[in-house]
């Protein structure tokens, strides 16, 4: 057994032009432990782990030492794994229709020397082995599709196990767990422990405070692709402590637009949503304001937006909108348009906007049908309305005709916005609205969200971002599996991320 | 999208941050007037037509440059015209139809044997042999959309299902025999050209209004653009793929009608031959009118074009083998532009 640390990082930086997504980073992970990183969303942790599996080449300068060889800073991916570094991903990277063994092998299957075939009997006889270190009785010919989420995530670890020899490498777990239930994570952080007390060690990267809390043995916070505090023990210190690290005293703070709630009668009552993770909440909303939902990856507040525009079909939930009842388990996209309810989804560039049409045609889509005469879309109303999201949003170019897929991921953006907000609606579901843009393209939406609120609109706003949901909200709502455990109605930065990490000491306290 | 997927921190090299800056120095651009790069990519295929049919007339100053070569390109393409909107129609919404040139065959088929044969009237013949192919398209849609089959799988399978039956009801034998005044529906003379010529041009323009003007045509390129957009916009995205199938399907088969009735009879084994031009037909358009995007005019132009080249190839002393290598050729390079052009207008 080696003596040297299985991974050691000194004065690692990564810059992309002029942005410095990680800042001289000094990481050392000790043979025999898990090891905690964690971090915002913008924080470097992607960025870290893209270097770690040899994507991104660190600046000159850096070092990468596996099991005390260094790297060099043009470590690529074949580098990394031989020297021992493996990453299990954020989805576990498992192919459903193939069996275990296929899916531990993948990557670095064993040929014959002459027929360059798959040599799957010894495929299947390493496939055992590795499985028994993790003291797994999985069949190693069964389709993974076949197996449920606990056994195909310690498939998941089988494989970052398989190339490495005992006692040597690391285990790099990219926000490994958050596809998984609660009740899985017990095989999986039990099969972890055993193989970093059999002499490996992993690096568990991971914005869920208390899983680290739970499973680590030492923490690292990074913070603006820097470091924060060096690394402690995790007996050492607290969830609040870890959170205040992540998230920074001296954020800059950004404009803070809620407005005035028009007091009266609730513009929106949902009662009983359910769905894949919810469940069963109850909320209303009034007209003028914002209500932010929020909580860790997997507690089901990501679903709301979703569920409560139709986008997702609903296990059950009804909801009244102006005296008007939807319900939402069979309530379609259409009838909630319709209805004047509008989603600006998460994800733009799969579900908010088609790249290669227009921005003109982006922005008028969801009205072509009403606008328009069968024969005849008309080209007055679109020129009107297309003009006024470029001016109302500053989109940049101000170009109408060029494809969606030109812009910036900030004007991409804000054309999504743009083209729900000309509808009109009376309720607006967001999620992640200021995802992956610039810092002025998030002051353009935050202020277009306040401005939506202020017309007298309901706003629900699904986010993981603090920031975002302080500087809009009128009311948050955080939720832990799937249930609302508290509700924030002066919304700050810290009273959030407290209440997020910290969600069930506060709710005891409330009952006490 | 059911997943949790964090928002990405700095997804890679944060090109996209950095470009806004350039974009935002900028003035706000007014649409310019004019804008030649634009037009040059729009049209460049109409001036290599014109070089093409340039060149062959300097090589054939006596064959090629007369009104009997003119008439025997814009005469003879029709069923091709008919084709390939058909096969338009599915590519808008992105799925496709491999089955279109064979569902044609079937209806081709059909006029001849169910009025010859079978002393059917032959108005009836046609409505039936119309409607036998818009059930094709439907039975094709439902599986794609419904069962979810892949459409390569689905439209390859009905394809030769359907050229086996054409066979079989035409006792593998070329059927003729239709009464010379039913060919006037096609052949009959407007300014030189015979009417089917008309029928084409008007298909087309009905087209390419229906998918730049309405409703419609806006909706259904969402759903080939990006499916969860177009759903998510409200549009009933099943309905529309499902409809695209048999709209495409039934226009093969009106096509096939009038084939059968300019030649007088159908031989169901030639249905294949026309499927390769009018795909690449369609894939050629896309460099025209409107670059990057399936277009109903440009598909027309692109038919016209490759017509001459290779009526001037045959004319050139080239004959037989050329057409297959002239097409597979023309569809290689014509999928490879269209390529370019797309990646270049959609980028990032």
């Amino acid at each position: 057994m080696s003596s040297a640390p299985p991974l050691e990082l000194v004065g690692l930086s990564k810059s992309f032009g002029t942005v410095k997504a990680l800042h001289g980073v000094d990481l050392s992970v000790r043979r025999g432990e898990i090891h905690g990183l964690v971090g915002q969303n913008g924080s470097g942790k992607s960025t870290l782990v893209k270097v770690l599996s040899g994507y991104h080449a660190p600046d000159r300068g850096g070092v990468i030492k596996v099991d005390g060889h260094v790297l060099g800073s043009q470590a690529k991916l074949r580098h990394l794994r031989d020297a021992g570094v493996a990453i299990v991903h954020q989805d576990l990277g498992l192919v459903l229709e193939k069996t275990v063994a296929e899916n531990i092998a993948v990557g670095s299957f064993s040929a014959g020397r002459f027929s360059r075939r798959v040599d799957w009997r010894r495929e299947q006889q390493r496939a055992a082995e590795v499985l028994d270190r993790l003291e797994s009785a999985i069949d190693p010919r069964a389709p993974v599709g076949d197996l449920d989420v606990a056994d195909r995530s310690i498939v998941a670890i089988a494989r970052a196990l398989r190339a490495q020899r005992p006692g040597r490498g690391l285990i790099v777990l990219d926000e490994s767990t958050r596809a998984l239930p609660k009740h899985a994570l017990e095989d999986f952080y039990r099969a972890l422990r055993g193989v970093v007390s059999a002499g490996g060690a992993a690096l568990m990267i991971s914005h869920n405070l208390e899983e680290v809390m739970q499973v680590t043995d030492r923490v690292t916070a990074l913070r603006g692709g820097a470091i924060v505090g060096g690394t402690v023990p995790t007996s050492a210190t607290t969830e609040r402590e870890l959170a205040e690290r992540m998230l920074g005293r001296a954020i800059e703070e950004l404009v803070h637009t809620v407005g005035d709630v028009a007091s009266g009668d609730d513009r929106l009552v949902v009662e009983g949503l359910a769905g894949r993770l919810l469940a069963g909440v109850d909320l209303t909303v009034q007209p003028g304001e914002v209500l932010g939902v929020t909580g860790v990856a997997g507690a089901g507040w990501d679903e709301l937006p979703y569920l409560l525009t139709g986008a997702r079909p609903a296990r059950s939930g009804t909801l009244l909108l102006d005296g008007e009842r939807l319900d939402l388990t069979s309530a379609g996209p259409a009838r909630c348009i319709a209805a004047g309810i509008a989603l600006v989804p998460e994800h733009r560039i799969a579900d908010g906007v088609a790249v290669t049409l227009s921005v003109a045609d982006n922005i008028t889509l969801p009205r072509v049908g009403s606008n328009g005469k069968p024969w005849r879309i008309g080209s007055r109303w679109q020129q009107t309305e297309t003009q006024d999201v470029l001016a109302a949003l500053d989109v940049r170019p101000r170009r109408a005709d060029v494809p969606v897929g030109q812009l910036s991921g900030g004007n991409q953006q804000k054309v999504m916005l743009g083209k729900w907000l000309q509808g009109r609606p009376r309720l607006l579901a967001l999620h992640e609205p200021t995802q992956a843009v610039d810092v002025g393209a998030r002051q353009d939406i935050l202020r277009a969200i306040a401005a939506t609120a202020s017309r007298g609109v309901a706003v629900v706003v699904a986010s993981i971002q603090p920031a975002d949901l302080a500087a809009v909200c009128n009311r948050v709502l955080v939720l832990h599996e799937g249930r609302v455990t508290s509700e924030i109605s002066a919304p700050t930065e810290d009273g959030i991320v407290e209440a997020v990490y910290a969600g069930r000491l506060m709710l005891s306290a409330h009952e006490g | 999208m059911s997943q949790i997927t964090p928002s990405s921190e700095l997804p890679g090299p944060p090109a996209d941050d950095v470009m806004p800056i350039a974009a935002a120095n900028e003035t706000p651009a007014r649409r310019p007037s004019f804008d030649r790069r634009r037009f040059v990519s729009r049209y460049a295929l109409v001036g290599l037509w014109l070089l093409m049919a340039l060149v062959y007339g300097v090589l054939m100053p006596d064959t090629f440059l007369q009104t009997a070569t003119l008439r025997s390109i814009f005469a003879s393409q029709q069923v091709l015209v008919f084709l390939a909107i058909a096969a338009l129609v599915t590519f808008v919404v992105g799925e496709f139809d491999l089955s279109v040139a064979a569902t044609m065959g079937l209806a081709a088929t059909l006029v001849p044997v169910l009025s010859v044969l079978h002393g059917w009237s032959l108005s009836l013949a046609c409505v039936v042999a119309v409607l036998c192919a818009s059930l094709v398209g439907l039975v094709n849609g439902l599986l794609v959309v419904k069962v979810g089959v892949e459409a390569l799988i689905v439209t390859l399978g009905s394809s030769t299902l359907l050229l086996g039956l054409a066979s079989l009801i035409s006792k593998q034998a070329t059927v003729s025999g239709l009464p010379t005044s039913f060919g006037d529906i096609a052949l009959v003379e407007i300014g030189g050209l015979p009417i089917s010529f008309y029928y084409g041009v008007v298909l087309a323009l009905i087209a390419g209004y229906v998918l730049t003007f309405t409703p419609l045509g806006r909706h259904m390129t969402f759903v080939g653009a990006n499916r969860e957009v177009a759903r998510l916009a409200g549009i009933g995205i099943d309905r529309l793929r499902v409809g695209a199938f048999v709209t495409g399907s039934t226009i093969a088969g009106v096509g096939g009608v009038l084939v059968a009735a300019s030649a007088g009879g159908y031989d169901s084994t030639s249905s294949p031959t026309y499927l390769l031009p009018a795909f690449a037909s369609v894939f050629l358009g896309t460099a025209v009118v409107r670059p990057g995007r399936f277009n109903a005019i440009g598909t027309l132009v692109a038919i016209y074009f490759l017509a001459t080249g290779i009526l001037g190839l045959q004319l050139l002393g080239y004959t037989g083998w050329i057409e297959n290598v002239f097409y597979g050729t023309a569809l290689i390079v014509a999928v490879a532009i269209s390529t370019i052009v797309r990646r270049r207008t959609a980028s990032t």
